[in-house]
């Protein structure tokens, strides 16, 4: 309940705050350049477009949400209520998940149309999502300023942006330890059918990340927000 | 001026802790090495992967990265302003003898000259630019779009959240100006005339093919257009100030 609860006030934050307004016209701008890309480059450019963006959306987005809330001061009263770290962060995870579901969706119905396996494209888009949720809490909670944690954000992310590479033939190398080889996998399933082994990868390494991600995230919010609470904002 | 010089050996001192001016000098720096190096990398890539020739793009990937740098420098400076906005720090500055306006002076003016030194080097470094007298007025354009796409953010936008979801918006229009000016047919163009970054494209394109009158002609109408632009943002982030 407490869950579900935090879950709605998030929608209902992001809607207020022009989240959805302005992932409308992102997904109008990709429909209009989608139009002039050539069929060959067709397949790879959706995958490129929604591995960087919707899927990735939350990286800088809920950095700035936890910002603001921070500079509000929501943080103090907000666990005084019954509301539980774990909570709090999966209703972060889980309302940014939905904006970049329904974006990435968008971009595909508008460019390819339906993707040749809804749910496996559906599972990589919402494990990446939160996956990149998760590690924007992770950090912007070491920053206090919103030029910082983009900066430091993109240092963070840019790793995971290697498996491109191979996506793109520029090195043959496949690099299996990051869960973007299984997101790109799994975006992939789109337009191509996966193999067993490929599917089975593909979910347990973004699933391992999400965890990992997840225990950082619980550990550095619980140190550098929930620590701090009573010390006012300049203790922030 | 001692005012400014305080507020900028501060900025200097917490570059570390808030990095809009390490970002403002590595980002352009690392777009320049990328479109030095990048550039004959990827085309000579993408001849061999995709048989595609990326040379013909040249002066449109000139162009777009050229009018990413005013844009990089005026989100970090737009998004600076909200975080001291949301802190009230520019409350403070307020009624201190710097007063409102002086913060956004000083504000405003160093993405202008950190602007300015950028794009002249990107224009001479790059690689991929052949030097037109044309290309004076395009920077001048450019300089004023950092403020303007700062002040876009800042004025735009109650608080940081809103501002990001703004930026990101703003940033594809900023970008539609290049693709408008190299990818869509004559007429078409001229719906494009509000977006600040056709300007800076039309004339460096007059610029590439030398026809000084229409450049001359175009910096005209362009400078008029950002000035009033600049201006109309600045009332509306001074009566949301309020």
């Amino acid at each position: 309940m407490r869950f579900i609860t935090a879950f709605a006030f998030d929608i209902k934050f992001q809607w207020r705050h022009g989240f959805y307004f302005a992932y409308a016209f992102v997904c109008a701008c990709y429909w209009i350049l989608l139009n002039y890309i050539p069929e060959a480059y067709l397949h790879k450019s959706v995958i490129l477009l929604t591995f960087s963006d919707p899927s990735a959306l939350g990286l800088i987005l809920a950095g700035g949400i936890l910002l603001l809330e921070r500079d509000q001061g929501i943080h103090d009263p907000l666990f005084v209520t019954p509301m539980r770290t774990r909570d709090y962060l999966f209703a972060k995870v889980a309302s940014l998940s939905c904006l970049s579901l329904i974006a990435a969706w968008v971009i595909h119905l508008t460019s390819i149309g339906i993707p040749k396996s809804p749910v496996l494209f559906s599972v990589g888009v919402v494990l990446t999502s939160s996956l990149m949720t998760l590690l924007s809490i992770s950090v912007v909670v070491r920053y206090h300023t919103i030029n910082g944690f983009i900066m430091m954000s993109q240092v963070y992310a840019l790793p995971l942006a290697l498996p491109l590479l191979g996506f793109f033939d520029i090195w043959n190398t496949k690099l299996y330890l990051l869960p973007t080889e299984g997101t790109l996998l799994l975006l992939e399933s789109a337009i191509s059918d996966l193999t067993t082994v490929q599917i089975g990868y593909s979910l347990f390494i973004l699933l391992i990340w999400n965890y990992g991600i997840y225990v950082w995230a619980s550990y550095s919010y619980k140190k550098y927000v929930l620590g701090k609470i009573g010390e006012g904002r300049d203790g922030l | 001026m001692k005012k400014y010089l305080v507020l900028l050996m501060n900025d200097f001192r917490h570059a570390g802790t808030d990095p809009v001016l390490i970002v403002g000098f590595l980002g352009p720096l690392i777009l320049i090495i990328l479109t030095r190096f990048g550039f004959p990398m990827t085309a000579h890539w993408l001849e061999t992967s995709y048989s595609f020739d990326l040379n013909p793009y040249r002066d449109f990937t000139s162009a777009l990265f050229i009018v990413t740098i005013p844009m990089l420098l005026g989100m970090m400076t737009g998004l600076l302003m909200l975080d001291e906005r949301d802190e009230n720090i520019i409350s403070y500055f307020a009624v201190t003898p710097l007063m409102r306006k002086g913060y956004l002076v000083y504000r405003l003016i160093l993405p202008i000259v950190i602007s300015a030194i950028w794009s002249v080097m990107f224009l001479l470094y790059s690689g991929l630019i052949e030097f037109h007298i044309e290309y004076l007025l395009m920077l001048v354009l450019l300089v004023i779009e950092a403020p303007c796409f700062a002040m876009l953010v800042a004025a735009f936008s109650a608080n940081k959240v809103e501002g990001l979801a703004l930026y990101k918006i703003g940033a594809i229009v900023f970008i539609a100006g290049p693709i408008v000016i190299f990818f869509v047919p004559d007429v078409w163009q001229w719906v494009a005339v509000w977006i600040p970054t056709f300007w800076p494209t039309k004339i460096f394109l007059e610029g590439s093919k030398g026809e000084t009158f229409a450049a001359i002609y175009n910096f005209i109408i362009g400078f008029m257009v950002h000035i009033a632009l600049l201006l109309m943002i600045i009332r509306l982030f001074i009566r949301r100030a309020d």
